[in-house]
């Protein structure tokens, strides 16, 4: 069953002398207990799609889709509370920067049991403050943190990044979400940390059947966790499948540049040999191409690269692109 | 022949504070020793806190070391060859938007290098920061921008010219390819290695991305809490990881 089921998203910011598309006619679907990957370089729209969701973006944006449905309910059409409602009910996000994300001023305990609803504690009244602190506890214990009390009674800038994520997660999973928004959860931690976050977030996804819209710009980690990825260039979607498809047959010349640019990724790369690379910039929001995007940097763009290409399909495997490779002569896209 | 860069027993200790006249200390950098020849590559890896920055800033001039010396062409490092050292040994910071004034524009920022550190006349001063500038893959039309008119990519190649600037043998990437994107990324990769083909250039990079430090450096050392836990080849390692942290680490990789 659809979780989420976006059409057409498009936000715009309105300025004075033109109208910035900064995300262009993205539609994604998340199914119930599917871990989905967004890819896409800085400014490419990730983050803004991300809150858009959950309806936290600044009134100066223009969001509007086609329809954004959460389990059948139009987000977009509803009244804000009733929206509120719903969001704070199912959806959490874990932003990228931990530190900086919770209260630097209140003890992380508190902010943890602030952060639990009493709808979920089945206890009296009186047995509240009890019932509270144990299941802060044990959402501690559930994240990988072994030394409860001291990181309770820590204030956020006395806990190393790694561990701050993993509070960050365990106020995420306190109502027990059925999506879980991660959003470049491990940009700024180390590999072996890094590892810890995935696998808390892959078990609460087997066990609770959480669903997870991983964003990151990195395709090793795409490649591990997720089982289908959107991947994502200056606000419009490219390229979007099931992972293992994307990255053994990439349909879109970006994606292919991404999954090649790593070395040692897909194939092996020899030691100090030249990484394959697509030339020049991500361009900034106010001077984008017309057409696709892509287009100044593609190696293989040509005339008809003016006109945006839209969205075909093969099988399960959808692009963007009017060249696309790894296709032979008789699989031609319908 | 020496070798380029040798490092005896080079060890740090910061006093601890909250003790009584700061007597007691805490060791950041146990006693270390590795050489680096030209035209190579060492990476430091480690977790945070493991010391890889304190060693980077040391090697620098940023702090002084508690003990131990830093030989660089057979010249012990001292104050009296500070000038010299600041010239032969550049570092570039992780975040090149931040490292570069905001206020001043692209132009000046080299300058300013090339003006407390050389003795060229203004003329050659200008040429100068033009060849380096279009070394770097950008035009001598960008020294009159200001940082916040380029990207992330861009501002990156500028920090390594303000390092090159001054023709370094040996260059310290503190970090310095974490915070760009992949497609950048790669990029400044294959600069950096064709930098180092043509101007003998030795980096010391200091990372925690492995695959990375698998592509790019010939010996890796291995940091774990200030103290050198494993060194080798590069190809060495990855293959047969001895230390069971670098074991752990290496499994991390292929999460």
């Amino acid at each position: 069953m659809n979780l989420l089921d976006v059409r057409n998203l498009t936000i715009e910011l309105p300025t004075h002398d033109q109208q910035i598309i900064a995300v262009d006619r993205v539609s994604m679907t998340i199914r119930e207990g599917e871990i989905l990957g967004l890819v896409g370089e800085s400014g490419s729209g990730k983050s803004l799609i991300a809150k858009a969701i959950v309806g936290v973006l600044n009134n100066r944006w223009k969001v509007t889709a086609d329809r954004m449905q959460w389990m059948g309910e139009d987000l977009l059409r509803l009244p804000v509370e009733e929206r509120r409602e719903i969001i704070g009910r199912d959806i959490s996000i874990i932003y990228q920067e931990p530190s900086r994300c919770l209260d630097p001023t209140a003890k992380v305990g508190e902010q943890l049991k602030e952060s639990i609803p009493n709808s979920i504690l089945k206890a009296n009244f009186w047995q509240r403050r009890k019932a509270r602190q144990e299941k802060a506890e044990g959402l501690l214990h559930k994240v990988g943190i072994k030394n409860h009390k001291r990181v309770m009674n820590a204030y956020p800038h006395e806990l190393s990044e790694g561990v701050c994520q993993k509070v960050m997660i365990a106020m995420a999973i306190a109502k027990c979400p059925k999506l879980i928004i991660a959003d470049e959860p491990t940009a700024s931690l180390e590999a072996t940390t890094r590892a810890q976050i995935f696998r808390v977030l892959k078990s609460l996804n087997q066990l609770k059947n959480t669903s997870i819209l991983l964003i990151t710009h990195d395709f090793e980690i795409i490649s591990h966790w997720t089982d289908h990825t959107n991947v994502l260039y200056c606000g419009q979607l490219v390229e979007s499948g099931k992972t293992s498809d994307i990255i053994t047959k990439p349909f879109h010349p970006y994606t292919d540049a991404l999954i090649t640019s790593v070395p040692d990724f897909k194939e092996a790369t020899a030691h100090k040999q030249k990484l394959v690379t697509l030339p020049g910039t991500i361009p900034s929001l106010e001077h984008l191409p017309i057409g696709c995007r892509l287009g100044p940097r593609c190696p293989n763009a040509k005339r008809e690269c003016v006109i945006a290409p839209k969205m075909t399909k093969r099988q399960s495997h959808s692009v963007a692109c009017h060249f696309p490779l790894n296709l032979t002569k008789k699989e031609t896209i319908t | 022949m020496s070798a380029l860069l040798e490092v005896h027993n080079l060890c740090k200790n910061y006093p601890m504070p909250g003790t009584l006249l700061y007597r007691q200390q805490i060791t950041a950098l146990y006693p270390l020793t590795f050489t680096l020849e030209r035209q190579q590559s060492l990476a430091i890896i480690g977790e945070a806190g493991s010391g890889k920055s304190t060693l980077a800033r040391l090697l620098a001039g940023v702090e002084k070391p508690t003990s131990g010396d830093i030989i660089l062409n057979g010249y012990p490092l001292t104050e009296k060859l500070q000038r010299q050292r600041h010239k032969d040994i550049r570092l570039i910071f992780q975040d090149a938007k931040d490292s570069l004034s905001p206020g001043v524009k692209i132009g000046s920022t080299l300058d300013n290098a090339l003006k407390l550190n050389t003795d060229l006349a203004k003329e050659e001063r200008i040429q100068k920061i033009g060849r380096t500038l279009i070394k770097v893959g950008l035009l001598p039309e960008h020294a009159e921008y200001y940082p916040h008119m380029l990207s992330g990519g861009q501002l990156q190649r500028i920090a390594l010219a303000r390092a090159l600037i001054l023709d370094p043998q040996i260059v310290i990437l503190d970090e310095a390819l974490g915070a760009l994107d992949p497609s950048i990324r790669a990029q400044i990769v294959n600069l950096l290695l064709e930098l180092q083909e043509s101007m003998h250039l030795s980096y010391i990079i200091v990372t925690h991305q492995l695959n990375l430090v698998k592509h790019m450096s010939d010996n890796v050392l291995v940091l774990n809490e200030g103290k050198l836990v494993e060194s080798n080849e590069t190809n060495r390692l990855f293959m047969s990881p001895t230390h069971e942290y670098t074991q752990r680490m290496i499994a991390s990789r292929n999460i």
